[in-house]
Formats: C-alpha cells, sequence, structure tokens
C-alpha cells in the first residue's frame, strides 16, 4: 500500500481498551504484595530469599524459551507472576533449589512445553510446586512458627494447623466441638483471629487470609478475576463443609467448622489468585461456575477424605484438566439462532 | 468503532457520510499484540453470543468450515470484542476475512 505515513491505517474498531496483557499480570502482582510483605514480617528475610529465589528462577525460564522459540515475552510480566505464586506456596524453611527447580519445571514443562502464554492447559505456578511437592515432600512439610520477633525466628514450629488437626484426628477418640477446640487441647493454640490475621505456620503467602481478601477486592474492582470462580469454589466448599465437616469428629450432619477450613491452609491464595487464572479457566460465566463448584467439591473431598491436608493445588490442578470439556458444555447461547437438536431432521 | 478508515485525504464526502470521526495519534495508538489469555472477555462483550475467541482460532488455523459452525456469519462486525481484548488481537479483521475465505453454501433450486 502506498499512502501518506502519517496515517495508521487499520481495520475497524479503531479505539482500544487501555487494559492489555502487562496490565492485567501487573495488577495481579499488585494485588499479591500485601500478603508477601506480610509473610517476609512473620517468617523473616528468609522468606524473602525463597520468593526472590522462585521469582529469578521463573524469570531465567522465560528467558531461555523465549531464545529458544525466537520469541521476547519477559515484558508481559507472567513470568514474574508465576515465580511470585511459586515463591508464596513455599514453606519459608525449605531450602533453596526446591523454589529454583520449581519456578524452572512450571516455566520450561509447564508452561512452554505447551506453547507458552495461553497455550499452557495446567497453571504453571501450581504445577511447579505440585512437582517439588511430591518430590521432596519433607522439605515441603517443614513449617517455620510464625513470628513478629526476630529473634525467634529460627524456631522450627510443628505443622501447619490443617495438618495438625488431620494427623492428630487419626488415632484420636476423645471429645471436641471442632477443630480449634482440638488443637487447644492439644496444645496448638490457634484461634480464629489468628487464622484470619494470618499468625500461623504455613507457606509463606498464604498464611494472611485478610491481605489476600484485600487483594481479592482491588483484583475484582480493576475487573482482573470476576466473582464466578472464587464465589462458586468458596460458597460450594463452605456448604460441603458445613454440612458434612462436622462427620469426623463424631459429630452430626450440619456441623462443621466453616470458618476454620475456609481461613487454613492455601484456600484462599488457590481460591482468589490459583484457581481465576484466565489461561487455564473456562471461558464463559456459566463454565466458570461449573469450574468453581468442582474446584471447591474436590477441595472439600482431599481435606477431608484425602491423606493430603492440603486439598486446593490438587483440585485446581485437577479441574484445570477438565477446562476443555466443561467449555464444551457450557457454550453462550447464540442470539436468534435455535439451538440444533440431536437427531433433528433438517 | 464501526467505521472504515480512509488512506487518502482526498476521498469527497457524500450524501451518506454522516460522520468524520479524526482521531489523535495516541487516540488511535494500539498497544503490543500478544498471546491470546484466554480471558474470555470477548465472550461477556459480544452482544450476539459469539465465542469470538475460538472463531479466532479457527481462521488463524484456516479452518473456514469449522468458524461457520460456530456461527461465523452471525457476527455483525461490531467490534465490541477487539475493544475490550487486552491481548490486542485483530479479531474482527480476522472475521472479516473468515467471512470471505469460508466455502459458500450450495445455490439453491
Amino acid at each position: 500500500m502506498k499512502m501518506n505515513n502519517n496515517f495508521i491505517i487499520e481495520s475497524s474498531p479503531h479505539l482500544h481498551h487501555p487494559d492489555s496483557t502487562s496490565r492485567i499480570m501487573l495488577d495481579v502482582i499488585i494485588a499479591l504484595v500485601p500478603a508477601g510483605i506480610w509473610g517476609v514480617f512473620v517468617f523473616g528475610v528468609k522468606a524473602l530469599i525463597v520468593i526472590a529465589v522462585s521469582i529469578i528462577g521463573a524469570v531465567l525460564g522465560e528467558y531461555i524459551m523465549c531464545k529458544v522459540f525466537k520469541k521476547f515475552t519477559l515484558t508481559d510480566y507472567s513470568a514474574v507472576l508465576t515465580g511470585l505464586l511459586v515463591g508464596y506456596n513455599m514453606p519459608p524453611a525449605v531450602p533453596l533449589f526446591v523454589p529454583f527447580l520449581a519456578s524452572l519445571f512450571a516455566m520450561l514443562i509447564v508452561k512452554w512445553a505447551f506453547g507458552g502464554l495461553g497455550c499452557n492447559w495446567m497453571n504453571p505456578a501450581l504445577g511447579g510446586r505440585l512437582f517439588v511437592f511430591f518430590s521432596w515432600t519433607g522439605y515441603m512439610t517443614k513449617w517455620s512458627a510464625p513470628s513478629t520477633n526476630f529473634a525467634t525466628i529460627d524456631a522450627v514450629g510443628g505443622a501447619s494447623p490443617l495438618g495438625f488437626v488431620k494427623t492428630g484426628m487419626m488415632d484420636f477418640t476423645g471429645s471436641v466441638s471442632g477443630p480449634v477446640e482440638y488443637m487447644k487441647q492439644a496444645g496448638y493454640e490457634v484461634g480464629y483471629m489468628d487464622l484470619f490475621l494470618g499468625n500461623i505456620s504455613g507457606c509463606i503467602g498464604e498464611v494472611s487470609a485478610l491481605l489476600l481478601i484485600l487483594g481479592g477486592i482491588y483484583l475484582l474492582y480493576r475487573k482482573v478475576i470476576t466473582w464466578e470462580i472464587p464465589g462458586a469454589y468458596l460458597i460450594t466448599f463452605a456448604v460441603f463443609t458445613w454440612v458434612f465437616g462436622g462427620l469426623k469428629f463424631t459429630h452430626s450432619l450440619f456441623t462443621g467448622d466453616v470458618l476454620f477450613n475456609l481461613l487454613s491452609g492455601g484456600l484462599m491464595l488457590g481460591a482468589i489468585y490459583m484457581a481465576t487464572d484466565m489461561v487455564t479457566t473456562p471461558l464463559s460465566s456459566k463454565g466458570q461456575i461449573i469450574f468453581g463448584i468442582g474446584c471447591g467439591f474436590l477441595t472439600f473431598l482431599i481435606r477431608f477424605y484425602g491423606s493430603f491436608p492440603e486439598g486446593v493445588s490438587l483440585a485446581i490442578v485437577l479441574m484445570n484438566m477438565a477446562v476443555p470439556l466443561i467449555d464444551r458444555f457450557s457454550k453462550t447461547k447464540v442470539f436468534g439462532v435455535e439451538p440444533v437438536k440431536k437427531g433433528a431432521k433438517k | 468503532m464501526m467505521g472504515f478508515t480512509f488512506s487518502d485525504l482526498d476521498t469527497p464526502v457524500i450524501k451518506g457520510t454522516s460522520g468524520i470521526l479524526v482521531l489523535s495519534a495516541s487516540e488511535a495508538k494500539k498497544g503490543q499484540r500478544t498471546a491470546c489469555l484466554q480471558c474470555g472477555r470477548c465472550l461477556k462483550a459480544c452482544p450476539i453470543g459469539l465465542q469470538p475467541t475460538k472463531l479466532f482460532k479457527k481462521i488463524n488455523a484456516g479452518k473456514y468450515a469449522d468458524a461457520l459452525k460456530l456461527n461465523l456469519l452471525d457476527c455483525k462486525e461490531c467490534g465490541c470484542c477487539a475493544f475490550v481484548c487486552p491481548a490486542n488481537i485483530p479479531l474482527v479483521q480476522g472475521f472479516r476475512l473468515g467471512k470471505r475465505m469460508a466455502p459458500k453454501p450450495p445455490k439453491k433450486g
């Protein structure tokens, strides 16, 4: 085409929404920062180093694959975000090669082996976490006690609240009203307020439910995430916990401790930041609700009847696999077109 | 949103010209194109209820017959999908191409 070079000639629409891929990734990173600062505050500088190593690993992995595929995608911040999420999913006392390998695995295998951003079917951060979780389970379940006093930072704590209750209840025959009272009897005092504010042991980024929810509200305001997945996820999980959660403590139905289960473990981090990853979730609202319900149900099953105390990462990855199927069954309704009935004659 | 571009300033104004829109360089500037994030914003924006991201992938792969099955011809090129797309994918341009390239239905009679 021969024309005046001062004009931009392109197909309509000529206006564009200012949001971009990198802006979305940056928003998620901004929303995650407060929870990370809290993690560093209670677990010490070691937590910061773990997060830094994860991010370095992820960016390095992305860089290698950019070279291999001759693209340049480092500027969309997706690698930084994956690294950040991997770091948030690590216990603070983990040896540094574990988060590094997790990030590399997330980038090289989970993300780029399927074609890079937008083509991976599994959440890269969760894939990396699960890889190191099953490879070095010992390191990944060694928790540090939270401490706001830097002198006692290296005191190795017991288990995370969920793990403590899970292993404890296996050979417990007494009678308690719920997980919080059980921990009190066993001398491991954790109240609802500790769970909410993040004064518990756990992974670096998942301890403070309050800050994670605040970040989630920011993401909802920025419309980076929609209410469908976290809403359906948390409500389904809460309902199942309320109905069946009491059975473990030999109580009747409808007595489960919803609050304890919602606030403990990686549920908030998973439901708000991991399950809402755009690439690995269904497209339509209807599909997203189905996805959320599936995640909630699987998390409930794994937490209460599986052998792991934490079910969030496995539940989300399992539902990731079902996404193409969900997409197929949750197509949008086309305006003015009659749905074709099966076996109908033309 | 649905207007077409003039490549030449000598294009005459005719009876049917309802308006001329002049965009400044910053308004017309388009962000960098990235890979589709499957965010689903185009599905929510589409007034017809199509699945623009899936349609575009079919057209991009040259599977025009598959795109027709996803109701490609119902697209009225309003541009809402391309407006909201954070990856700046030229969706409407793709659909126009797809409509041209798609196999024509057999003539009746």
